[in-house]
């Protein structure tokens, strides 16, 4: 009779069985956090604002930065614009192409933009769709003297204005050149936007070991894909001007000197950094 | 009679409820708007620290360094490193002090022991618990060089090799001064297994000569979240690497330590960040 009751007891009841899906349904569910996801083209949908440098130690190479948003439409198509500077010389341009993502998250783009160039690019998801890392891939006379590459973040918002820029932001820029006659400069401060197009700007800047104050002030204007500009004026520098493009719905943004402080004596040299909402 | 009902019913109670609800409403973006006031409080646990010198001086050595550092809430800070100068690889520790001003800039001063000192300025990025760094000490102006860098929290106190699971997506650089040095980058996809074996998939990009390849090999994480890898790729190359997790193993910032070239490597560094996927 007890060993009846014993038996009743560990019989797999309904609440046992209850006990047991929900132990494999626990175990599943951890399982799934431990493996990533797996990825295709629809893994990228949206718009993305992006960053991207040339690396190269060869003084006859140009400088170069671009900065702008890329939409993909979850298909294999993209397209997007940028403001590119060369060595200082800044121009726009549109870009359309396609895009194919492995199961892993690895993938390449290929685009031809608005000046006729054809650019290809090796990608790499991560942060759950929400950031790729971007690196160049085409070269036509190797061996080259450069690689570029660079990071594109999820804009996560679709349409935005001044007010998507509010607040205090922390931001680290560099100098990218490759002519060794240049001094190293970096600097990092505060940027704080009014969310009604003005803007100011303190911090400090390293150049070749000398450290000052940066205090600037001036306006700024966003576009409603999230790309916009801003123009400052100070005692130190005097001027500067850029462009930016905003990510993650404003939490953040990367940004490129179009007129750097040192005006059109900068020579073979570009500026670009991010910030991200204090 | 009616009306009066009504304004029992909508008398001072709800009507204080709503303004109470209203009041909260307008605050709120207000508080959105503003950014917190900072102080050394701010900085209070340890974060994952990647710098890389910045120098177009091919006489400069390339240079990298990654380790931890641990803010105590209170002005005083220390950590450890493992720098890579032009492939010459030694770690050691440091400890000094910071001060944070209320708009989240700030500034350290540390002590290393190999006996260097240095000072960085820093800014605080509260939203993404990051910091932006950048050298700000030189001896012997002007220096041909600027560091700078960023480092992440790390959330987690206590780190093992199951802290790193799963798939990261990476992108590393070469750092070099040298104008014979080819340039170079990858994208690859690093698969920990938590239990101390890692398989990466990329893309490597040598001076427009384009590689695809995957490497296996073993990792070890710290309990502080540094750690260290070692992987061999399908043609026997070796490479080692020095880690640093972040975010609680959403992340890691890596420096690599070994390369097949070894000593005929030259004046260059190569380090890179990753996130999960």
């Amino acid at each position: 009779m007890n060993r009846s009751k014993i038996r009743q007891w560990f019989a797999p009841g309904p609440t046992v069985v209850a006990v047991l899906v929900c132990l494999v349904v626990t175990l599943a569910a951890q399982t799934a956090v431990a493996q990533s996801p797996a990825f295709n083209n629809g893994s990228l949908k949206g718009s993305y604002g992006f960053l991207m440098a040339k690396w190269t130690s060869t003084s006859s190479e140009s400088a170069w930065n671009v900065v702008g948003v890329m939409t993909f439409d979850g298909a294999g198509d993209l397209s997007g614009s940028f403001t590119e500077n060369k060595a200082g010389s800044v121009d726009t341009g549109t870009f359309t192409g396609t895009y194919s993502v492995k199961s892993n998250g690895t993938g390449s783009m290929s685009f031809t933009s608005s000046n006729g160039g054809n650019v290809t690019l090796a990608l790499v998801i991560d942060a759950s769709s929400k950031n790729l890392q971007l690196m160049e891939t085409d070269c036509k006379n190797k061996p080259c003297d450069s690689v570029n590459s660079g990071a594109a973040i999820a804009q996560v918002s679709t349409s935005f204005s001044n007010a998507s820029l509010k607040g205090a932001y922390g931001w680290l820029i560099n100098k990218w050149t490759p002519d060794p006659n240049q001094p190293a400069d970096a600097s990092v401060g505060i940027a704080t936007f009014d969310g009604a197009g003005n803007m100011k700007v303190t911090g400090t800047d390293n150049t070749a070991g000398t450290i000052t104050s940066i205090k600037l002030s001036g306006t700024y204007s966003v576009n409603s894909d999230g790309t916009g500009s801003y123009a400052l004026t100070g005692q130190k520098p005097t001027k500067t001007d850029g462009v930016f493009v905003i990510n993650a719905a404003g939490k953040g943004f990367q940004f490129m000197h179009t007129i750097p402080p040192c005006g059109s004596s900068c020579g073979n040299a570009v500026w670009s950094g991010t910030a991200t909402h204090q | 009679m009616k009306n009066r009902k009504i304004r029992q019913w909508l008398g001072p109670g709800p009507v204080i409820a709503v303004l109470v609800c209203l009041a909260v409403a307008m605050a709120a973006p207000m508080a959105v708007a503003q950014s917190p006031g900072f102080n050394n409080g701010s900085l209070n646990g340890s974060y994952g620290f990647l710098l890389a010198k910045w120098t177009s001086t091919s006489s400069e050595n390339a240079w990298n360094v990654l380790g931890v550092i641990s803010f105590d809430g209170a002005g005083n800070v220390s950590g450890s490193f493992t720098e890579n100068t032009a492939g010459s690889v030694d770690t050691g520790t440091f400890t000094g002090t910071y001060s944070v001003k209320s708009n989240g800039t700030g500034s350290m001063s540390l002590t290393i022991s190999n006996g260097g000192k240095t000072t960085l300025a820093l800014v605080i990025d509260a939203s993404t618990k990051t910091l932006q760094l950048m050298g700000t000490y030189c001896k012997n102006k002007p220096c041909d060089s600027v560091s700078s860098g960023t480092a992440i929290a790390q959330v987690s106190k206590s780190f093992s090799n199951a802290s790193l699971k799963g798939a990261y997506g990476r992108l590393a650089n070469k750092w070099t001064p040298d104008p014979k040095q080819p340039a170079e980058a990858g994208v690859a996809v690093a698969t920990f297994d938590g239990a101390g074996n890692v398989k990466i998939s990329g893309t490597d990009n040598t001076a427009g000569k384009v590689t695809t390849d995957t490497s296996k090999g073993t990792y070890s994480v710290n309990s502080d979240g540094t750690g260290s890898l070692d992987v061999t790729d399908s043609k026997g190359n070796e490479v080692k690497a020095a880690l640093v997790i972040n975010s609680a193993g959403k992340g890691y910032q890596v420096l690599v330590t070994s390369l097949p070239c070894g000593s005929s490597c030259g004046n260059m560094v190569m380090s890179g960040t990753a996130t999960h996927q």
